[in-house]
């Protein structure tokens, strides 16, 4: 397996992604804005085949979308809870755009195939590079701006007091949230971001009563979702993301049982 | 110089007046409860001291200055905070809110520990430090945001309604505690709360919004039968039994 050129760049490329993804899951899960992440993603979906269908390549129309998007749904509401309809409906307007615009140009379709599931074993060293710039400055921002946020999510009402604007928090991060979904497409496909940035977050989240441990936790086993994923997929001749959400849902699972027994104890 | 001044303050929110022309003075350090119906703006009252709401007209000034540079010496415990969810712990919490206003990594210092620690040891709460916030009572949980409020020694600390779903005991305590707190700090205290009578014997002075207004002035002077009537449009009685007062309402 190790042998293979390509599988090289599949584990480093999921590996990037995982730590990028449980980074920022924590947080989407701190900041109870898992729904808004999993919306970012679909929403990004109509701006992939909108500019497929413009000549554009499909990735920079997801990035300007899932920009666009994050900017806009940060900007609407600091506090996300309450706008769970809003958020739901402008999700499924945009897949349905995205069809349509399938619809006009059906060229595309085993391009549009691979970024609404991800498509792994085709990350080359252009994609590597790409990813790993993506990444830096993803994680740049995050250090550098994690503070505030951490602050801002845990006591919005406080931070406030302290001078800072929850709208430019909310803003901010849902943008990062959207540079990281597009940095998850190659991986797990815009369907499936979701597996990998809340899966691993929230069983960390369970277990973990620390920031930085439950992040640490959280990006460990996202790496071991993303690369057991490719592992599994190897062995078997399934997708990758099949068994990336499969053992995300699975690892899930086991934690949220373990949890209630500990309860009961 | 005033900890408060108020000189004919309005403040409002879109087009809808809370406050009108409300002119008031506090001097000297002492624990401030401040009532009123739902709706009279004591939310609003206090969000305008510590700068989140603006002023509509008027001065406002506290501890000599605005309100904007100020609140780094006010401390704020917001109204029902949403931790039932949160699996951190005490210490974990308490430290987030540190330069929280800063940019960079939330490193804890080992300066920032010995002041977590303090302010834990001062209410009483060193051994909820490891304990994760969805696993405490709402009385601990209060204990942590108290802790949390005494970082960086505040000279001011505002309360909005601590007291939700909190039972008779746990009051107590946390009232006695925030009293502690006031007189050994010398710090001004104001405390907003629906029922009145936990808080008549901690309190200096008493703080009644109503109708666009807001009286100040002694418990005595205050927490009376008409005075309370007109400010809620409801009829309340003030009962006192052996030198304490009950605020009590009709039932017909």
């Amino acid at each position: 397996m190790l042998t293979l050129e390509f599988m090289y760049h599949a584990f480093a490329a999921a590996g990037i992604v995982a730590i990028l993804t449980g980074f920022i899951g924590y947080f989407l899960l701190l900041r109870r804005e898992a729904f808004a992440g999993h919306a970012l993603s679909h929403i990004g979906f109509a701006g992939a085949t909108g500019a497929s269908l413009l000549g554009m390549s499909p990735f920079s129309g997801l990035l300007i979308f899932s920009l666009f998007a994050g900017g806009l749904i940060g900007f609407i509401g600091p506090r996300l809870k309450d706008h769970d309809v809003a958020i739901g409906l402008v999700l499924s307007a945009s897949m349905g755009l995205g069809l349509l615009f399938l619809h006009f140009y059906t060229h595309y379709a085993i391009q549009v195939t691979s970024l609404l599931f991800g498509n792994i074993f085709s990350v080359d060293l252009v994609i590597l590079y790409d990813l790993i710039g993506l990444a830096l400055f993803c994680l740049i921002i995050m250090l550098f701006f994690m503070r505030p946020l951490l602050f801002a999510s845990l006591q919005p009402d406080l931070a406030e007091t302290r001078g800072i604007s929850l709208r430019w928090v909310s803003i901010i991060f849902l943008m990062l949230v959207a540079c990281i979904t597009v940095a998850c497409v190659q991986v797990t496909g815009i369907l499936l971001t979701f597996s990998l940035m809340i899966g691993p977050a929230a069983v960390a989240r369970q277990w973990i009563k620390t920031v930085w441990n439950g992040i640490f936790a959280s990006v460990f086993l996202a790496i071991l979702e993303a690369w057991g994923g490719i592992i599994a997929s190897w062995y078997t001749d399934l997708p990758v993301s099949f068994w990336i959400s499969f053992l995300s849902f699975e690892i899930y699972l086991i934690s949220l049982i373990l949890s209630k027994f500990k309860k009961k104890m | 110089m005033s900890i408060l001044a108020c000189n004919k303050l309005s403040i409002q929110i879109g087009n809808h007046l809370i406050l009108s022309d409300l002119s008031l003075s506090i001097d000297e350090p002492q624990f401030i409860g401040v009532f009123g119906p739902n709706g009279a703006g004591k939310t609003s009252f206090m969000k305008t001291l510590l700068g989140i709401l603006p002023v509509k007209s008027g001065l406002l000034q506290i501890l000599g200055k605005n309100p904007r540079q100020a609140r780094k010496k006010i401390a704020y415990i917001p109204q029902q905070q949403e931790t039932n969810n949160l699996h951190l712990t005490g210490r974990a919490f308490i430290a987030s809110s540190i330069r929280g206003n800063h940019l960079g990594i939330p490193l804890v210092t080992s300066k920032d520990k010995r002041e977590i620690d303090h302010v834990l040891e001062y209410v009483d709460a060193k051994d909820l430090a490891n304990l994760s916030l969805s696993e405490m009572s709402g009385g601990q949980k209060q204990r942590i945001l108290l802790a949390q409020a005494l970082l960086g020694n505040p000279e001011f600390i505002i309360l909005d309604e601590p007291f939700n779903n909190l039972d008779p005991k746990w009051v107590k305590i946390i009232l006695s505690l925030i009293k502690n707190i006031q007189q050994e700090k010398q710090i001004v205290v104001l405390l907003s709360a629906h029922d009145i009578n936990p808080l008549i014997p901690v309190m200096d002075q008493v703080l009644c919004l109503g109708n666009q207004a807001a009286v100040l002035g002694k418990v005595d002077t205050i927490i009376t039968t008409k005075v309370l009537t007109e400010l809620y449009g409801f009829p309340i009685q003030v009962i006192k039994v052996n030198h304490t007062c009950f605020v009590t309402t009709f039932f017909n």
